[in-house]
């Protein structure tokens, strides 16, 4: 490697745009590049902590059946396909609201990674506490 | 598989190598910059020529069409977790991501004796973790303890990280790749299983005084057999 940076991880900020602090959960990947120039690595420079992107997703066969009888039935629906997103319904956001459940999103799963890490440390073999 | 060995001390810190851009991926490979992307699907944030809406996968799960949604992101560090031979060819590349130590395993949470370290990340040889401890390296880019958590996987078209190997900071020495490659493939090799099964009557007791909502197996609601010679 012809440079390197030194990376540390901060403290959670996790909720700037709904200002929720919620669990330290500093280790959920918080990234801060270091001051060390780095040549090779223009292309991270402007990584944001958090940011909401659009993600084109496709239902898959095997994901969107349950077994091999309702295949045809399934087929059927990829016919109709013009008219499928005109028969969701769902609550009417704005982009800003959009965004902002994006980032409790993202909150959430980091807070509920972080508890489900400190409730396992609670069982098992203590290792700190053996002599 | 081919290609490159490890040298089993490796060429750099710890136990870490640094290989060079035109080092081809492989397991072990330590990027830092990696999107982790997060889904909820309570909350899937739906975009279409009108505006957003919010609606539940349920909604989705049978379509078929094409459809956008609004998905945070947060740029974190991982490891490839993909076997080599797959690391050459395959779409996709398999990561899972690093974090601090401390918040991988939270037992460690407040450690500060070496003795203390010592017990904890030995532990791995001896259980079947959740994790796979890094030590910390300046030229990798950690400074602190850090842990592979098995429980967050990454994926990323292989193509694709191949033009971002700038982001490839380190790689797995010999004796740790080794190491590495046995415990990811010991934690996907996990079953479930109620650890308390063949406890009899008052083991069982004595497990459900720690674990309150441990439920019985029939077996293990029979009375306690006693021989006449039994001690008391």
């Amino acid at each position: 490697m012809r440079a390197h940076s030194l990376l540390s991880s901060e403290l959670a900020t996790i909720d700037v745009q709904t200002g929720s602090t919620g669990t330290d959960v500093s280790a959920s990947g918080a990234w801060r590049e270091g001051s060390v120039e780095r040549p090779d690595m223009p292309c991270v420079t402007n990584w944001l902590p958090q940011a909401g992107i659009l993600l084109a997703i496709a239902a898959s066969p095997t994901t969107a059946v349950q077994g091999c009888s309702s295949f045809d039935g399934w087929r059927s629906e990829v016919a109709t396909a013009s008219s499928i997103l005109e028969d969701v319904i769902g609550r009417r956001i704005s982009r800003l609201e959009a965004l902002e459940i994006a980032a409790q999103i993202l909150e959430k799963a980091e807070r509920e990674r972080a508890e489900l890490a400190a409730w396992e440390a609670r069982r098992g073999v203590q290792w700190e506490t053996e002599e | 598989m081919g290609g490159a060995t490890r040298s089993p001390v490796g060429n750099g810190g710890m136990i870490y190598e640094y290989p060079d851009l035109t080092a081809p991926l492989r397991q072990g490979d330590i990027f830092v910059g990696i999107p982790r992307i997060e889904l909820s699907l309570e909350r899937i944030l739906l975009v279409d020529a009108v505006g957003e809406r919010e609606v539940k996968w349920q909604e989705l799960a049978g379509r078929t069409v094409q459809c956008n949604i609004i998905v945070p992101v947060r740029s974190v560090a991982a490891i490839v977790a993909t076997q080599d031979c797959d690391a050459i060819r395959s779409r996709d590349i398999t990561l899972c991501e690093i974090r601090e130590f401390r918040d991988v395993e939270r037992k460690s949470h407040d450690t500060k004796k070496p003795e203390k370290w010592k017990n904890l990340i030995t532990q791995q040889a001896r259980l079947n973790q959740k994790w796979f401890y890094l030590p910390p390296d300046e030229k990798v880019g950690f400074t602190e303890k850090m842990g592979v958590d098995f429980l967050v996987t990454l994926r990323v078209p292989r193509a694709d990280l191949e033009e971002l190997r700038c982001l490839r900071k380190g790689r797995l020495n010999g004796v740790a790749d080794e190491h590495f490659r046995e415990r990811i493939a010991e934690f996907f090799r996990r079953y479930p299983y109620d650890e308390w099964y063949p406890l009899n009557k008052e083991e069982l007791a004595a497990y459900a005084q720690e674990y309150p909502d441990v439920k019985p197996f029939p077996w293990q609601e029979q009375p306690v057999a006693r021989s006449e010679s039994s001690p008391r």
